[in-house]
């Protein structure tokens, strides 16, 4: 069939990448993993239309996370508030520093925690960023300081950053709220 | 000493790329084909059923409601060229035959050569159970002077089309077409017991 050869090397070139994106996204590993192939599955019955795109990874990356995303929804339904919050992290060989930063990206609202993926792993600039998420530059910016902030704990970068204050700490972090950004 | 946000992640990203079991391209690629052949042969066998009823209907009745109506609406809708409608509707297949083709997931094209296959709702249903290629259920069984009893028999063995076509003029039981199935001869060999 046509365009076999290139959707395998593609596939063994951003496969293994989109899993660990989706999974900083999702701090999910198996649901990461389900989520890719499903993506890659779609991909595949449309790759033609999808390998002329010029960031088709970009492509799989989003719809990857919907599903995800999807299947979170669905799982939320099914546990109790109490039952999230206080689920252990399983994840095998993982540093502790590694651990705390999965379990605090789990903490914050799932807006936050993809953008901050898509700047600082992806390496995508907020504009681009907005056009992948669907949503005003202003507002990628406020999400991207708000989740810094929540993470600041963690990271050395944001030590000597004013904008952050010292009181700022995950546990404060409010999941559910999240205010309009000032563009 | 705490890393930057960038290397942690990236660190995370890492971790889960080197632990990760994804399935291999072609795997992936199986499903999606598949699927979309599911997808099109149930939209292709909608289509085919209503055609074929109104042909009937129209051909019994002139006009009008035909009996087998109920049966064609449970059939998913369906997007058909106006010649692949045609084709469906010249194959006079039969309600059960249409039923059970609709369970198959074959594409539009393949479902006309099955169609003139003149294979029968039964046979049609087993070699989809064993996944069939259409040039097996059509290039070998069609042409075979078998009973039906033999026919399911060979459908439920891994034998190419050529080897199915070298059984023709053998007069084996179904028991004995499972014991060559499993024997795995070369339509040379199968040709050579006749």
């Amino acid at each position: 069939m046509q365009g076999v050869d290139d959707f395998d090397e593609f596939y063994a070139r951003t496969s293994s990448r989109l899993v660990g994106q989706v999974f900083a996204m999702t701090g999910n590993l198996g649901e990461a993993e389900d989520a890719v192939q499903e993506a890659y599955i779609r991909a595949w019955q449309r790759w033609p239309r999808i390998r002329s795109y010029d960031d088709p990874e970009g492509w799989l990356r989003t719809v990857a996370y919907r599903i995800s995303m999807n299947a979170w929804r669905k799982a939320r339904n099914r546990l109790t508030a109490q039952h999230r919050a206080t689920e252990s992290v399983e994840l095998p060989g993982l540093s502790p520093d590694l651990l705390a930063l999965v379990s605090a990206l789990r903490k914050i609202p799932e807006s936050q925690r993809r953008v901050i993926v898509l700047h600082h792993l992806v390496g995508l600039p907020v504009e681009q960023i907005a056009l992948e998420t669907g949503t005003p530059a202003g507002t990628v910016k406020a999400r991207l300081a708000r989740g810094r902030r929540a993470l600041a704990p963690l990271v050395s970068e944001f030590d000597d950053d004013p904008r952050i204050t010292p009181r700022t700490h995950i546990r404060q972090a409010n999941p559910g709220r999240e205010t309009p950004a000032h563009a | 000493m705490h890393d930057t946000l960038d290397t942690q992640l990236s660190r995370l990203a890492g971790y889960a790329a080197g632990s990760t079991s994804l399935d291999q391209a072609p795997a992936l690629r199986h499903r999606g084909t598949r699927r979309t052949k599911r997808r099109r042969g149930a939209a292709a066998l909608g289509a085919g059923a209503v055609a074929a009823v109104v042909a009937f209907s129209i051909a019994h009745t002139g006009a009008g409601t035909s009996p087998h109506t109920a049966m064609s609406s449970k059939l998913p809708s369906a997007r058909l060229t106006a010649d692949q409608v045609t084709l469906l509707a010249k194959a006079h297949l039969t309600p059960t035959e249409l039923a059970a083709l609709a369970k198959t997931g074959f594409t539009a094209a393949e479902l006309k050569q099955l169609a003139s296959a003149n294979l029968s709702a039964a046979q049609i249903a087993a070699f989809y159970g064993v996944e069939r290629s259409v040039e097996q259920m059509t290039g070998g069984l069609s042409n075979a002077p078998l009973t039906s009893y033999q026919k399911a028999a060979l459908a439920k063995e891994k034998l190419t089309a050529e080897q199915i076509a070298a059984l023709n003029d053998l007069k084996l039981t179904a028991v004995q077409i499972s014991a060559l199935g499993k024997a795995d001869l070369t339509p040379a060999q199968l040709a050579g017991l006749s």
